[in-house]
């Protein structure tokens, strides 16, 4: 049940408007899930996980009680949003500028 | 001859310093012999001594060449195994201080490489050989490899990467490849790249605790900011100008804001009850009745609803296994909802636990209820409240939310000694825990009240002709009160407007031309109130403009019946629940803003309706006791 109700909310996240792709990470830097191709998919996760790692070396550095639970990396083409907790993390990207 | 002599006596002299210092350096040796013969039993031993013999002669030699004078030896020297060997060649006194010079002389030089090899080769015995032609060896850790996949990557801080990511790779299960710059290919960073996880893996990380902690915040937070559009990077100056439709209705006074509408709960389904939540003016919960295509589904379902983020999924999901008729948020328990089921069951949704069946439900017996509860409402205070339940068969049941397995109280609903009241609506007065009406399936209203002399039903109201639907006390607070006025809705066409005070009503609102679901007053604006009828039309009625028209009207896209209609807190936007289970959120304009003399136009109004009704309809009106 649970199985099916995350990968319900998946898709309901995907068919959003805009919405390009979703990654979702496990701990260990596998993605478990994801609408984009293969290729694409382990290219973003590689990146993105390392930008996480960062940020959070970063965040830890600065006050070690905090850590950071959302990226939201604005640019030009696009909007990617990664969302972080207990080591996992989910990557959406969305195309900007795709108003109502 | 006596320098001879003298001569003589200081060789002597001189031999036996010699001899005793011969004498102390054997027993030393000797005993070091012992400890060395104890840890190094070889038979090198031997032989290596014989060559560090030699090697030190050689040394010596040299030394001499170069011309350092012999120094007595000051510093115990722990290290020769070799100087016991030493001393049986020497044979002059002038050897030993040599020796014990050039011993001296290496500790000086510690920090040139050649003293060091004299110093290693004194020291450590055995493996002289080895050392003595060996360099200092450095010896480099490669860094950790790492795979980069495309040349993107190896910008001009590509050298800086390696080092960082050494020890940010250990999260990742990837072999260490030789970094290669420019074979990056899919190829690569497949082989490279860690393996696919195999279902069970899948199941068993989705079903752990944390990824469930992490998906249910992640997909909240993923789905408020996707769904909201706005651009951050507007730029006002009109140079990315779009064709933008603009605030067309920005002056119209009923406009429609969003919906609610789930493909898979909302299919089918009737919305039977709405309710705006008192702590978050954005939550809005909707009861929804069976979905007669999907028997194996939940009857009864709850959604509740943000208006604050774009996202079109419910914040909140709720099941039953009844239909659930009616639903309210517990006034003074922000997170609990509280429903009343087709079975005549309460039940108790609690939005902190995770799961979405009812925490409570109170049990199906004769002391509760046995027909459908139609009208939950929390009254009273926050250290005293109550739930108030009424249900078809006339029975009213007051509970506390701590204890549901049975009410505190109960009471028949009966008129006259007569049968039971079939209750199908209920409403409270502003600031009354105590009495209350009640609208029936006969078409006939009651007041009724909960303690005292007169518990029970108290007044008939008789006027409507088909069963009433709605019923609404006057909400909004001001200078004069208006508690006394409650309106109507009916299947009968009409909307009717009473006052507590006379048992027939004040006014007949006859605009509409359907069954009238649903009719509530606005909590801001003292002459204001919203009905629904079975064409789909919202109407707005304010009665310091007009009495017989409503002032805003609007018919809701797709034509279907409308069943409920709610205000929010703020006065300002109406949620109105239709029979294909979309919720229609509608904001009101400047109709909806109360002035500080609408509540004494409203005064004025009452008195011109009891006036002009005064004419009309004399037979059978009575002033009742307040």
């Amino acid at each position: 049940m649970l199985q099916n109700e995350a990968e319900k909310a998946i898709k309901r996240i995907q068919a959003q408007k805009g919405v390009e792709g979703v990654i979702v990470v496990n701990a260990e830097g596998i993605p478990i899930e994801s609408n984009l191709d293969h290729q694409r998919t382990l290219h973003y996760t590689y990146n993105f996980q390392q930008l996480l790692t960062r940020t959070q070396r970063v965040m830890k550095d600065l006050d070690p009680q905090n850590e950071a639970t959302l990226l939201d990396v604005q640019t030009e083409k696009n909007n990617i949003l990664i969302s972080t907790a207990k080591d996992y993390f989910m990557i959406a990207i969305k195309n900007s500028r795709e108003g109502p | 001859m006596a320098d001879r002599s003298d001569l003589k006596a200081e060789l002597e002299r001189k031999k036996q310093r010699l001899a005793q210092i011969r004498e102390e350096k054997k027993r030393r040796e000797e005993e070091r012999k012992k400890k060395e013969s104890e840890m190094l039993q070889r038979a090198e031993n031997v032989s290596e001594d014989s060559d560090l013999d030699r090697r030190r002669r050689e040394t010596e030699a040299l030394l001499q060449s170069i011309g350092i004078s012999p120094e007595p030896p000051l510093v115990p020297t722990p290290m020769s195994p070799s100087s016991q060997s030493v001393s049986p060649p020497s044979e002059t006194g002038s050897q030993e201080s040599i020796d014990g010079g050039t011993v001296g002389r290496t500790l000086q030089w510690d920090t040139d490489p050649s003293a060091l090899q004299l110093l290693a080769d004194s020291v450590h015995g055995c493996r002289m050989q080895k050392l003595g032609a060996s360099k200092i060896v450095q010896i480099d850790f490669m860094p950790k490899e790492l795979v980069t996949y495309s040349k993107e990557t190896q910008t001009p801080v590509a050298s800086h990467q390696p080092e960082e990511e050494d020890e940010e790779l250990s999260v990742t299960k990837s072999e260490p490849v030789p970094l290669q710059l420019e074979e990056e290919n899919s190829q690569e960073a497949e082989e490279v790249h860690p393996r696919e996880l195999t279902n069970e893996e899948k199941e068993q990380t989705t079903h752990s605790e944390d990824f469930l902690f992490f998906f249910d915040r992640s997909i909240r937070v993923m789905e408020r900011v996707l769904a909201e559009d706005t651009d951050i990077f507007f730029d006002y100056s009109g140079r990315d100008m779009e064709d933008k439709e603009g605030d067309m209705q920005a002056g119209s006074n009923l406009s429609f804001n969003r919906h609610f509408y789930d493909e898979h709960w909302s299919k089918h389904r009737v919305v039977t009850s709405l309710d705006w939540s008192p702590q978050y003016p954005e939550l809005l919960v909707a009861s929804y009745n069976t979905n007669e295509d999907a028997p194996h589904e939940p009857d009864g379902v709850l959604m509740v609803w943000n208006m604050k983020f774009k996202k079109m999924t419910p914040e909140y999901i709720f099941h039953c296994q009844s239909s659930v008729m009616s639903v309210g948020f517990a006034q003074f328990h922000p997170n609990l909802v509280i429903g009343g089921t087709y079975s005549g069951q309460i039940a108790l949704w609690d939005n902190r636990s995770h799961r979405r069946t009812p925490v409570q439900r109170t049990p199906l017996s004769a002391t509760a209820h046995t027909h459908p509860v139609y009208c939950v409402n929390v009254v009273g205070t926050q250290n005293a409240n109550n739930l108030i339940t009424v249900s078809t068969d006339g029975k009213m049941c007051s509970w506390s939310l701590d204890m549901l397995s049975q009410p505190q109280e109960s009471m028949e609903l009966i008129y006259n000694k007569s049968k039971p009241v079939a209750v199908t609506c209920m409403a409270f007065p502003a600031s009354d825990v105590n009495n209350y009406v009640v609208g029936s399936e006969e078409g006939t209203v009651y007041t009724a009240s909960r303690h005292g002399s007169k518990a029970g039903i108290g007044e008939m109201f008789d006027g409507h002709q088909g069963p009433v639907t709605g019923i609404s006390c006057h909400n909004a607070v001001g200078p004069v009160d208006f508690s006394h006025l409650f309106t109507t809705s009916s299947f009968d066409w009409t909307v009717k407007l009473w006052s507590t005070k006379h048992n027939k009503p004040l006014y007949s609102f006859e605009d509409n031309a359907d069954y009238v679901y649903d009719v509530m007053w606005s909590p801001a604006h003292p002459a204001l109130f919203a009905t629904v009828d079975g064409n789909g039309r919202l109407d707005l009625w304010n009665l310091n403009n007009y009495t017989e028209v409503p002032s805003a009207s609007v018919t809701v896209e797709g034509g279907c019946a409308l069943n409920r209609v709610r205000w929010a807190s703020g006065g300002r936007e109406v949620a109105v629940g239709d029979s294909e289970g979309c919720v229609w959120i509608y904001d009101v304009g400047e109709l909806a803003v109360p002035h500080t003399d609408d509540w004494s136009k409203f005064a004025r109004t009452l008195m011109e309706i009891r006036a002009n009704r005064g004419d009309g309809e004399e037979e059978g009106a009575l002033e009742l006791p307040a």
